[in-house]
């Protein structure tokens, strides 16, 4: 039985049947991930912590068989998981891809862990991530780039890239990202696989490493949205310890996939097709829509005007933030400590060591903006800005259910190519940002190739806590289409076609 | 900024006009900024306890040591105290309020931030009325601009003995909820300032919003001061020092004092002035009763204020201002009106009772209404309860003698029974041996003294003293004091009162 | 509203002092990135925004009193020292330790 072809819905159901056991299922995959190091889709640092990882998660399915019974039956039973290295799990390493963390290990599981140890899956590997989520590639980790599971000379994208790479390469039948600006989603696009972003507040972000408190959001990263529902509906939900977190109650999202898309209205913002968007890119995505048209959805054309500023806020809002969130980061409790000279050297080296060029630049940006004389010029606008953003997406909501369009301009550049260029790398979530700036909830899900055999990406953005919704559309869309059942297909790495 | 030359301004005084003012006409403007810790038994966004004394991060967990993924929630019970403080000061208190972070890095602010809040303060302006019941300064209203809710840092603990040790960090106290609150530049003198510190304190514990411990920094207090000095028509301001550390009533008062002497003498020695030098933080230095510069505002942290996107904002309801309010019932303001208006008590006394806090002024009030005379429970409360309880460094809560048994005591001296004198020996014996009013006149070998006994005794004093009954007879009747004394001397158990009457009644004066 | 491309090499060297950042790489060039991405981000102020737009920060606000995100004043157990000082090799058993404050 090869196991890697089967989907984490179908696998719960083999061991919750009895039909596989755990032990063995977590040991296929342990093997996948063992066999394709040379992705670095997972952080192991000094070939030890993913071992430490592995042994955990052996004991954890041998316990769970130990225990089993026919009648099991929590929701993910035994099912493995790979979880991106910005999510706290107990004991073990959690690095979030910096030096800063290099031995960092968390005295609790974030909430989303917990959520998923209750329900019997198992997490197998943490994923290797821009560090602190600062980036579009998975190119900014202590750890070395991930590589793009289709093409190994391209990024898997960022900055959930480990867990995109880990997916598509079934090294793991689903994974935890976060996305801040569009990272589950643009590495989800690039990785050919189904990624969503939550509305803020509908995954408690207690235990995710903060990059940006107001945009991040933990969501699952799988082949189908089928999938993701079915991590959905575990780690979904309101969570006292983060008072951010919504009180509205949750959908079922896996009942809900099932509905039809007939009479669905889908908004098509045709500023997005413009410049900047790569000719395949747009041709993918416009057989999309015809795709979602045939199904029974209506296209409508909406205006989103502000979103051509939805960047240059971002990377205010963002960096400012996160200027304060990297604070604690200073060698005093947990973090790496770069000397004891004097107390201002242990900062500001312990600091300048530990954090790579992007973080520090991004930390030079958020402190700049945040500072006296700036504050009303930078981070005041860019949030007057912001409410703008929002609010032309509740406008716009007014006449349809979903805005589609593409999830990324392009498909997975080559590794190296963007480094040399921050702005060139922002660019790359000029249709992803938005969504967190209005804090809604958007699935990117794989919509076809380009001539290079890369993924291309379909982005559905929806009105607050219609998860259900985007998950039904993405659902329907991937049973009328095989994009996401495409793997790399195991082509030689960087050959020239 | 930095320092500029005052001489080159136009009509600054000279070096000779300068030190012909004198500090007499100086106007000293202070204003405070003090830090209460709220007695909540938990912290302000985590968990932990704040108990004061455990050992060193044993109070801690993930979230108030900062580490990577936590989250703060608010402690309700932190905002509560918070606007019944706010209630008690006249404050107006915010419907909407909000958490910003201010940024700066020390070791014992363990995100590299403090959750505090800016501009949106759980509580507005308001007011803190003080007097001296002496008399030594004007009654005078001080405004509160502000009070905001924030979570305080930890303790980092140098080595003093050749300052190259590291220092250590304790963060139990790390994110216990702190109230600051802050004045207008209303005070004129540090006695003022010593008079507001002790009556925001009598009104925190009227209100049970803290302990107020200053050895234990419960209570902590900054002041900002500076001179007005009148000249030419105008007044000039010399620059806003900041005094940190002032951690007793005393000590604020005493480097307040020190810091107007040092003022007035740099400005009669360099004449500059607000205008000239940046703002100054300094600390008093207890040692050497002096204070010390720590630094210049000038090169002083840029806080980057912003919201903080981890918490959200707080709505608070009128029905919540008004429950909170009926908590409010007594403040030390009103317990002196009462003790005035209703029992007759001079200013004074009624300060005595009021500022021993709502525990001595139950006592009192069951006292007075229990003898039925006000005045004389506060001369016997305010002289030898409050006598006893400062020799025992007793609260009223621990004090031997229940406000039943004293108001009982007084009974007995108001009807004659026991006089004064032997009153209150009666009750340093309850005190003393922890026993009741019977028997403490029992121990004593009090006995009620009739009508025979003081027929005889008055006899005797009369048989024994012939000239001192022959000068009352010509009119000097204070003469009879001293018979009184020797009276005393005889039986202890005399009253007084009544052996006077007798005596006069005998020789055929009364 | 500060002007386009004003990060210099001296504000470069203010900000990395409040961010505590120790950098290898050289001022001028740390303020030319940063002049470029401002450059971009500055296209804000093209942008209009009417007087009555308050600024959004993030999260959905509560509607009412009872939606207030709180706890209850009630001691949970810390953590055992030892964990939390475990991050850090440079503790004594029961203290974080750092270079001197003065
Ligand atoms: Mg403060
Ligand atoms: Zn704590």
């Amino acid at each position: 039985m090869d196991l890697a072809q089967h989907s984490a819905r179908q696998l719960v159901q083999l061991m919750s049947a009895g039909e596989i056991s755990t032990a063995d299922c977590v040991d296929f995959f342990l093997a996948r991930i063992e066999q394709n190091k040379s992705l670095n889709a997972f952080v192991d640092i000094e070939a030890n912590s993913q071992a430490e990882l592995a042994e955990l998660a052996r004991r954890q399915a041998s316990e769970l068989d130990a225990s089993y019974t026919a009648k099991q039956s929590t929701p993910l039973f035994g099912l493995p998981i790979a979880i991106k290295d910005g999510i706290c799990t107990k004991s073990t390493l959690t690095t979030a891809g910096s030096k800063m963390l290099q031995s960092f290990r968390s005295p609790v599981d974030a909430t989303c862990i917990h959520r998923l140890r209750d329900a019997s899956a198992i997490p197998i590997g943490k994923t290797n991530m821009d560090e602190f989520a600062m980036g579009s590639s998975t190119e900014n980790s202590y750890w070395g780039p991930t590589k793009n599971p289709f093409d190994h000379s391209r990024v898997p994208g960022g900055s959930s890239g480990g867990s995109a790479a880990a997916v598509a390469a079934r090294l793991a039948p689903c994974a935890l990202g976060s996305d801040t600006g569009g990272s589950i989603r643009q590495p989800a696009a690039f990785c050919g696989i189904t990624g969503l972003k939550p509305t803020y507040g509908r995954v408690s972000r207690n235990g995710l490493i903060a990059f940006a408190s107001s945009l991040d959001q933990v969501g699952p990263m799988a082949r189908s949205a089928e999938d993701c529902a079915l991590l959905m509906d575990v780690i979904a939900g309101h969570d006292p310890g983060d008072s951010t977190s919504s009180r509205v109650a949750c959908e079922h999202y896996s009942d809900g996939i099932n509905d039809s898309i007939d009479g669905l209205r889908i908004g098509v913002c045709r500023s997005f097709f413009g410049e900047g968007l790569d000719a395949e890119v747009g041709d993918a995505v416009e057989h999309a829509l015809q795709q979602l048209k045939s199904m029974g959805a209506t296209l409508v054309d909406v205006e989103l005007p502000h979103s051509k500023y939805a960047v240059a806020t971002y990377y205010v809002v963002a960096p400012c933030e996160a200027s304060s969130n990297l604070s604690r980061y200073d060698g005093v409790r947990f973090s790496y400590r770069h000397t004891d000279e004097s107390l201002d050297s242990m900062y500001a080296e312990s600091r300048g060591h530990g954090f790579g060029a992007e973080v520090r630049r991004r930390i030079m940006l958020g402190t700049f903006a945040l500072s006296s004389g700036y504050y009303d010029a930078y981070y005041l606008k860019a949030s007057r800005m912001r409410r703008m953003i929002k609010q032309d997406f509740e406008d716009a909501f007014k006449s349809v259910d979903l805005i589609a369009g593409p999830t990324t301009p392009s498909t997975a550049f080559k590794i190296g190519e963007r480094s040399a260029d921050p702005l060139s790398m922002y660019l790359a979530d000029v249709y992803t940002v938005a969504a967190n700036l209005a804090g809604l909830p958007a699935i990117s899900l794989p919509c076809g190739f380009d001539e290079n055999r890369l993924p291309i990406g379909l982005q559905l953005q929806g009105p607050a806590f219609s998860e259900s919704n985007l998950l039904r559309a993405a659902h329907q869309f991937q049973l009328n289409t095989s994009w996401h059942a495409e793997g790399p297909n195991n082509k030689p790495t960087g050959e020239a076609k | 900024m930095s320092q500029r030359n005052p001489e080159n301004r136009p009509h600054a005084p000279t070096p000779e006009q300068r030190s012909s003012i004198i500090l007499d006409e100086v106007t000293v403007v202070i204003g405070l900024e003090v830090h209460v810790q709220l007695n909540t038994a938990a912290k302000l966004f985590c968990g932990c306890s704040t108990e004061y004394g455990a050992p060193p991060n044993s109070q801690t967990c993930p979230v108030c040591v900062g580490l990577p993924g936590t989250l703060p929630v608010l402690n309700a019970k932190a905002l509560q105290l918070a606007i019944k403080t706010g209630i008690a000061l006249e404050c107006e208190i915010a419907r909407h309020t909000k958490w910003d972070r201010k940024n700066y890095f020390y070791p014992d602010l363990p995100k590299g931030y403090q959750i505090s809040q800016f501009d949106q303060p759980i509580c507005g302006p308001g007011h803190l009325d003080i007097s001296d019941p002496k008399g030594r300064f004007e009654p005078r209203c001080v405004r509160i601009e502000r009070a905001h809710l924030e979570e305080d840092a930890g303790k980092s603990i140098h080595d003093e003995t050749d300052r190259k040790g590291k220092s250590k960090i304790d963060l139990n106290r790390t994110g216990t909820p702190l109230l600051e609150i802050v004045t207008r530049p209303d005070l004129r003198s540090p006695a003022e300032a010593k008079a507001f510190l002790t009556e925001l304190k009598l009104i925190l514990s009227y209100i049970d919003v803290s302990d107020c411990n200053m050895q234990q920094g419960s209570l902590r207090c900054d002041g900002n001061i500076n001179l007005h000095i009148p000249f030419a028509g105008t007044t000039i301001a010399t620059p806003i020092v900041e005094i940190k550390n002032m951690n007793s009533f005393r000590n604020a008062e005493r480097s307040l004092e020190y810091e107007i002497g040092r003022q007035f003498q740099q400005w009669q020695a360099n004449g500059l002035t607000i205008d000239d030098a940046p703002k100054q933080t300094r600390g008093w230095d207890d040692s050497t009763q002096t204070t010390t510069l720590q630094r210049e505002k000038e090169d002083s942290a840029d806080y980057r204020y912003f919201p903080d996107p981890d918490l959200l904002p707080i709505l608070v309801s009128e029905e919540q201002i008004a429950e909170i309010s009926s908590q409010v019932i007594t403040l030390p303001s009103a317990v002196r009106k009462r003790l005035q208006d209703e029992f007759g008590l001079n200013a004074y006394d009624a300060d005595v009772i009021a500022s021993q806090g709502p525990s001595l002024v139950t006592y009192y009030l069951a006292v007075a209404a229990g003898c039925g005379n006000g005045k004389t429970a506060a001369n016997w409360i305010g002289q030898e309860v409050l006598r006893h309880l400062n020799e025992h460094e007793w609260t009223i809560d621990n004090y031997p003698v229940d406000a039943l048994a004293l108001t009982q005591l007084l009974t007995k001296v108001s009807e004659g029974e026991l006089d004064q004198t032997r009153g209150k020996e009666v009750l340093d014996e309850m005190v003393r041996s922890r026993s009741s009013l019977d028997a403490a006149i029992e121990t004593l070998g009090i006995v009620k003294v009739d009508a025979s006994e003081l027929d005889e005794l008055c006899d005797q004093l009369i048989a024994e003293n012939e000239s001192i009954i022959s000068q009352i007879r010509e009119g000097n009747t204070k003469a009879v004091g001293a018979l009184i004394g020797k009276a005393r001397k005889i039986n202890p158990n005399a009253n007084p009162g009544k052996v006077r009457e007798r005596l006069l009644a005998k020789i055929g004066i009364a | 509203m500060a002007d386009e491309a004003s990060i210099d090499p001296d504000l470069v060297k203010r900000v990395a002092k409040l961010a505590k950042l120790a950098d290898s790489q050289s001022l001028e060039q740390t303020a030319a990135e940063l002049t470029k991405i401002l450059g971009y981000v500055d296209q804000l102020n093209s942008a209009e925004i009417p007087d009555s737009i308050e600024p959004f920060f993030g999260a959905v606000e509560p509607e009412s009193e009872d939606e207030n995100a709180v706890r209850s004043d009630v001691v949970q157990p810390s953590f055992d020292r030892e964990t939390m000082l475990g991050n850090t090799t440079d503790n004594d058993g029961e203290h974080f330790l750092v270079p001197p404050v003065f």
